[in-house]
């Protein structure tokens, strides 16, 4: 088991989120879910909005995605997120008051203007974030 | 000739004014370091997503995707980047100057797009087209900002209104200097392909023009996320630069004004002396 391992990478335009080695990588395709293990062909492919667990040796660890990309090489994988974080990191409490503003401003805006797909997209990351944080504590 | 008042006056203002630039410089030299490890920070995302265009555009075809297309330029946008705030040496007088000769050397002068208040408040006052001014993004720089500008891009692009995008920017090169930077944006330059002896060629999920659509727009709002950076670094650069030149004069001015205080005391004492010398002498 103990060479079945990948080096993966993941960034987003503001930081690089991790680097190291995985004995898998799961992400939400846009096509759907998938699974990267070890000898994965090499594969280009978008995501959207959910969350992602890295399994290494010592454990998984589970962030909430807005959306990106995965590259897939011979030997090596990365992630191309357009912001990513952490579960552990997520305050739930935040996140709620996030859905409720986005919420808010979605009755109140014009269904046209470029406020309405904002709050739109802030209200999906923020319901993305409770999701993920909920996945995480089962 | 100055009185001993007003020099010593002089001597005072001049010293206010140097403790002022010092501290601008501290300021200046605190955010440089700030602004240097957020532009240090998009580096493995900008290598990771230079390396993903280069395997795609081996494979791409050219007219795959409507911002990759070149056609017939009929109206175009020039990106103007400077500074929000002043006090930076020629850093915002440059990018002006090389904006309005940009603008008045084609038959079809491009439209302007301002980020940054300095740009926007002195391009306002000459025969330029601007439409839409960003103001105070670099008060605190967020993706969310590039991400503002490109998509106006983008859809003004897409929409058809301009056929071509290009940035001038000031680009960071080291502390103690600042290149200014002309780049096009529209339509995406390709990465050039490179052989890659490990790349072999991918499986697309979906297709490969479903994910040009996500990738290119995204790639853009980053190129625009860069110069931002870029930018933002620069200027604290070059207003540290700026604010030293300043103290250092400060300094060279406040010795000059000392010394001339000195000899114009040096020659009063002189004078009064002769006086009394000469007063005693009358009346032996």
């Amino acid at each position: 088991m103990e060479d079945r391992v990948f080096s993966l990478v993941v960034v987003t335009p503001v930081r690089q989120v991790f680097e190291g080695q995985v004995r898998s990588l799961q992400a939400p395709g846009t096509d759907g879910d998938f699974e990267v293990l070890v000898g994965h062909i090499p594969m280009l492919t978008s995501l959207r909005p959910g969350v992602v667990t890295l399994r290494n040796t010592d454990g998984r660890s589970i962030y909430a995605i807005s959306g990106g990309f995965v590259e897939v090489m011979r030997h090596e994988a990365t992630v191309l997120a357009e912001t990513i974080e952490r579960v552990d990191s997520i305050d739930v409490e935040r996140a709620r008051d996030a859905e409720k503003r986005a919420q808010d401003r979605i009755e109140s805006a014009a269904s046209t203007s470029v406020d309405m797909s904002r709050a739109q997209s802030a209200l999906a990351r923020a319901q993305n974030r409770l999701r993920a944080s909920q996945l995480a504590n089962k | 000739m100055p009185s001993l008042k007003e020099i010593r006056r002089r001597i005072g203002g001049t010293k206010d004014i140097q403790k002022i630039t010092r501290a601008m410089q501290t300021v200046a030299g605190v955010r440089l370091r700030r602004a240097q490890d957020q532009l240090f920070a998009a580096r493995p995302y900008s290598d990771k997503m230079k390396q993903l265009l280069q395997h795609l555009s081996a494979q791409a075809d050219k007219n795959a995707h409507p911002l990759l297309a070149e056609r017939e330029v009929r109206a175009s946008v020039l990106v103007v980047v400077t500074a929000d705030r002043g006090f930076c040496g020629s850093f915002n007088s440059n990018v002006i100057r090389r904006a309005l000769e940009t603008h008045s050397a084609t038959d079809l002068p491009p439209s302007l797009i301002c980020i940054g208040r300095k740009g926007a408040e002195t391009l306002k006052r000459s025969k330029v087209n601007i439409i839409e001014g960003y103001l105070n993004v670099f008060q605190a720089l967020e993706y969310s900002d590039a991400m503002d500008i490109a998509d106006q891009l983008i859809g003004m692009y897409t929409a058809g209104e301009i056929d071509r995008v290009d940035v001038l920017y000031n680009e960071f090169k080291s502390a103690g200097q600042q290149n200014l930077v002309l780049e096009q944006l529209l339509p995406v330059v390709p990465e050039t392909p490179k052989e890659d002896p490990f790349f072999t060629g991918y499986i697309y999920e979906p297709s490969q023009a479903v994910l040009l659509n996500d990738l290119l727009p995204q790639h853009f709002r980053f190129q625009i996320w860069r110069t931002l950076l870029e930018s933002n670094t620069a200027e604290e650069a070059a207003r540290m630069l700026a604010m030293d030149n300043a103290t250092r004069n400060a300094g060279d001015l406040i010795d000059e004004l000392t010394l001339s205080a000195n000899k114009l005391r040096q020659s009063t004492i002189t004078s009064e002396l002769m006086d009394i010398v000469g007063g005693a002498e009358a009346i032996k």
